[in-house]
């Protein structure tokens, strides 16, 4: 108890002028542990202190040293969060060195040596940055002193800080001068430690200049420390009064003393106090205060504890655990920008923050039952505060934190990437071998060269769907042969994508795959695909995708589709059958599937559009409906009258490359349920008509979400040249603004509508009619188009695109 | 504007807005679940996994993305491919850092629940990750070849059936 006491004692001793300067060396390291906000606590007082006293002692072994340790430099490692340790030897005069320096990274890593530090350098950070000069530098609250072994002092103690009155000789050790007043200075008011830092910075004259630097700092952070500033960051218990019972430390708001950092330090408990507030004017010199607590504890406890000096200190800061009396915690002394603060738990916001978290903690259980082994340290951490990065004390939390974030990490690596991360270590091997990683396999920009891996793998990760797009194949027909052959190992298969492919690797798929749900093969190089094998399926699965399509929109055709267990197919697209005349023609295919979702057809035109229309109003789940092809015979309309009386889930539709006839608008007008619509009509003629019609007739859909009209960059070309043509006509009259002040040949894209353009405003038709009343058609700039049917459509939103008449078929509208 | 006040580890109390805290669906549930009144003065969250450096950054990163538009999780998404090189070049900046601070990142992104800062940083170790051979790959992390030769040789043969052209 006694013991505990001469550290803290010595520390106040020195600070108040005694003649016992190294008294501080005292400290037990298992309580520094213990109690690393204590030492915080009085941190900055040390490293005042200590640097004056050390550098006394370092002059003696390291005269010429010449580094100036107050180099703004060494502080660049502090903004980013290095934190810099001076762990003092307990006896100096045994060794020649006075103690050890350590640095320690923001991550936590303690660095020893130069060589290390190296290592370990980020942002402009360079070794020059660093020193490793025992000494204390000035860092604030990033430098850390402290005293190496504890039983050291005891031995050499030649004073018993608990018990002397300051007046003590030592016995023992080594002696430090007393420190003397400098001339002309005032002696301290014994009533504040404040003013004892600034007489101690001021005492022996034959200190170095940046040692008197040194003590100017010092004594300017003690007058910063009676600044109390208003910050955003305050610690909610400050505003608190004390109050006699429980907790009786001072606060800033303390009534005796208003807006005073309390300077007077218990040497037992190292709370602080305001002298005012202590109630005490004798006995209060700084070196020696009890607070009121602490009395009671120690005159009972004295009286059992006399002459062991070895025992470990009462432990008043271990949380777990706090001894009676002892439950106050020292405020903390914090600088920020600075200024200082004073922060302390109070015994009502720490139960209040207890019972949050145990009430987060239940919570957590019930959420997360991977989290329960983590829930004593997470309750302990909030309140004890210790390092904040304390990895075994977490250490199943940690880990498990880890193993979930790398999984997430690995999410974004390919193929090839994770393979290579698995080669790394057994933990990451482990992680990249999570069939959730591989339930998806995308093969884009790869290749396999070893297929009998690729499918040991696969299968061994239980892939379920296959991406094959993109895929690079050496020797296509071999590889792909190579393919078919072994793809079948990878039972669990239920869906693959292909590219590029021969008709007979699909065809194969399913005879080989009898899981497989999903097959989309895109880019077929063939003309013709025989589905006979589907036969084999006994219908244990059924279809669910189907998507074929040759490449280059080739035309082709499919034989025995009729024999396809269609019955679950949810999406389905066939944009490029040549047959599917006959396919859709002759039975009632169509109007079975109808778990149907998203239905593509191309050749529409080859179709009976009443047929389909009928087919189509059996199909009431369908939300997305995409016709291409739709040109002469096959009427749209009749479709869209079908669709809008008997699928009310439609929401998207896409016309491509069909005809816009007339009725149109009726028709269309009559789809109010459609949210996304795409619209790519044909222009082969009357394209004013159809642009009138267009317009009028997405002006009735006010549900639509979003509405994409697709022009072709062939109709502008038109366009162009007719304006050029009637440009040059009207040459030589003064009537150049006939489009919204711009001169014809200076808008590029434009289209022809039918007169009178649908939505437009009055005036605009004022000026217009004045200008070629003659003509029927009205040349718009895009522009102008999208912005009438803007605001003519309040929460759609419009795009009119240019495309090549080629690349039509490749818009596809992606669901948002 | 409402705020809430925040607690890190080491005890320090952070001011923020409603909405940017609310980034985190820890934070939120905490609010939701168990009624902690957001009007109230003297509330404080406390948030016993991280430090203070970390809060403020994580702090940082909610204030400027709080107003974007929370992304659907549904299941086409699960499927998409998922993209390392759709950072955008202010999250590439603020995720300058060295290695310790963004693992600190990730842990309190995990903690906290929040998915875009979560996203963002696993992709930037997904980025460190890409393009490298095994061997880069320890000595980037700092990692221990735990394996012995022969399982070395194993789970190379297993993992070299594909490459990238």
């Amino acid at each position: 108890m006694e013991s505990e006491g001469n550290g803290k004692v010595g520390i106040k001793r020195s600070l108040s002028c005694s003649e016992e300067e190294d008294g501080f060396l005292g400290f037990d390291i298992a309580e520094q542990n213990d109690s690393q906000h204590m030492i915080q606590n009085i941190k900055k007082i040390c490293t005042d202190e200590s640097s004056d006293a050390e550098s006394s002692i370092l002059k003696k072994h390291l005269p010429n040293r010449s580094t100036d340790i107050l180099d703004p430099a060494y502080k660049l490692p502090f903004r980013y969060g290095w934190k810099r340790e001076l762990v003092l030897r307990a006896e100096p005069s045994m060794s020649k060195e006075k103690g050890e320096v350590y640095y320690i990274t923001p991550s936590g890593k303690k660095l020893r040596t130069r060589h290390e530090i190296q290592t370990h350098l980020h942002d402009d950070l360079t070794i020059n940055n660093f020193t490793l000069v025992k000494e204390a530098i000035g860092a604030g609250p990033d430098e850390i002193i402290r005293p190496a072994k504890y039983y050291n002092y005891a031995r050499r103690s030649n004073v018993d800080p608990v018990i002397s009155d300051g007046n003590q000789q030592p016995l023992l050790g080594k002696r430090i001068p007393k420190p003397k007043m400098r001339f002309g200075s005032s002696p301290p008011p014994p009533s504040t430690n404040n003013n004892n830092i600034s007489s101690i910075s001021t005492n022996n004259s034959s200190l170095s200049p940046y040692q008197s630097t040194n003590k100017n700092l010092s004594r300017d952070n003690s007058q910063d420390a009676t600044k109390v500033g208003s910050f955003k960051i305050k610690q909610t218990s400050s505003i608190k009064s004390k109050s006699k019972t429980g907790d009786a430390r001072c606060t800033i708001n303390c009534l005796a003393a208003l807006g005073k950092i309390p300077q007077l330090q218990c040497k037992v408990c190292l709370c602080l106090y305001h002298p005012e507030c202590a109630n005490k004017t004798a006995n209060v010199d700084g070196t020696t205060f009890t607070c009121e607590n602490c009395n009671f504890k120690f005159s009972k406890s004295a009286q059992n504890t006399t002459k062991k000096h070895h025992q470990p200190p009462p432990q008043p800061y271990n949380s777990d655990k706090p001894p009676h009396n002892f439950e106050n915690q020292p405020q903390t002394l914090v600088t920020y920008n600075g200024k200082k603060f004073i922060m302390f738990e109070s015994d009502e916001s720490s139960n209040d923050a207890k019972k949050i978290i145990n009430r987060v903690v239940s919570v957590q259980k019930t959420a997360d039952s991977t989290a329960k082994q983590a829930n004593p340290s997470f309750a302990q951490d909030a309140t004890t505060s210790i390092s904040p990065f304390n990895f075994s004390s977490n250490f199943l939390r940690n880990v498990s934190t880890g193993f979930d974030v790398l999984l997430h990490t690995f999410q974004y690596l390919k193929v090839q990437e994770l393979q290579r991360a698995s080669r790394v270590c057994r933990m990451w091997n482990l992680v990249g071998n999570s069939s959730i990683l591989w339930k998806t396999v995308r093969m884009k920009n790869s290749h396999v060269n070893d297929w009998d891996g690729f499918v040991k793998t696969l299968k061994r990760n239980g892939t379920i769907h296959l991406d094959l797009r993109k895929v690079l194949m050496g020797n296509q027909d071999e590889s792909w042969r190579e393919f078919s052959d072994k793809i079948g190992e990878i039972n669990e298969l239920q869906g693959i994508d292909l590219c590029r492919c021969t008709s007979n690797v699909v065809e194969n798929l399913f005879k080989s795959n009898s899981k497989l749900k999903i097959i989309n093969a895109v880019s077929l190089k063939d003309d013709k695909i025989n589905l006979e094998s589907l036969k084999l399926r006994e219908g244990d699965t059924m279809l669910e995708e189907l998507r074929l399509r040759t490449v280059n929109s080739n035309n082709l055709t499919v034989q025995n589709f009729d024999i396809l267990p269609l019955i679950n197919v949810r999406h389905l697209s066939l944009t490029t059958i040549e047959n599917l005349s006959s396919i859709f023609n002759e039975n009632n295919l169509l109007r079975n599937m109808i778990a149907l979702e998203s239905l593509e057809l191309g050749f529409c035109e080859q179709l009976n559009d009443q047929q389909i229309a009928e087919d189509l109003s059996f199909l009431k789940v369908l939300k997305r409906l995409r016709l291409e092809k739709g040109s002469n015979n096959f009427s749209i309309n009749k479709i869209l009258v079908s669709v809008a009386k008997s699928l009310p889930n439609l929401c998207q539709l896409e016309l491509i490359n069909c005809d816009v006839k007339n009725s149109f608008v009726e028709s269309i007008s009559q789809c109010q349920q459609l949210k996304r619509l795409l619209l790519i009509p044909t222009y082969v003629s009357q394209s004013a008509a159809t642009n009138y019609m267009i317009m009028q007739g997405v002006m009735e859909l006010q549900n639509l979400l979003s509405l994409h009209w697709v022009v072709t960059n062939e109709l502008l070309r038109v366009t162009e040249l007719y304006l050029d043509q009637s440009d040059s006509r009207e040459k030589g009259k003064k009537s150049p603004d006939k489009h919204s002040g711009l001169s014809p040949t200076k808008v590029r894209d434009c289209i022809p509508v039918l007169k009178p353009v649908p939505g437009k405003l009055e005036e605009d038709e004022d000026i217009e009619n004045t200008a070629n009343k003659q003509q029927q058609v009205e040349i718009v700039a895009l522009k102008i188009v999208e912005s009438i049917l803007s605001k003519k459509l309040d929460n759609t939103k419009v795009k009119l695109l240019k495309i090549p008449h080629s690349n039509t078929w490749k818009q596809v509208l992606i669901e948002t | 504007m409402q705020t809430i006040k925040l607690q890190s580890s080491d005890n320090e109390i952070f001011e923020c807005d409603l909405a940017v805290a609310k980034c985190s669906a820890t934070i939120r549930t905490m609010l939701e679940d168990l009624g902690i009144d957001e009007n109230s003065e003297d509330e404080v969250v406390p948030l016993p996994n991280v430090n203070s450096a970390i809060l403020r950054k994580v702090i940082q990163f909610c204030t400027y993305h709080k107003d974007d538009p929370v992304p659907s999780s549904t299941d086409d998404d699960e499927n998409k491919e998922k993209r390392t090189d759709d950072i955008t070049s202010w999250d590439a900046d603020f995720l300058k850092v060295d290695q310790g601070t963004l693992f600190e990142l990730i842990l309190a992104a995990n903690y906290l629940d929040i998915r875009s800062l979560l996203d963002v940083t696993c992709k930037t170790v997904a980025n460190m990750i890409k393009g490298k051979t095994p061997d880069e790959i320890r000595k980037t992390f700092n990692i221990k070849n735990d394996f012995t030769p022969a399982e070395e040789e194993q789970v190379r043969k297993e993992n070299t059936w594909c490459e990238e052209k």
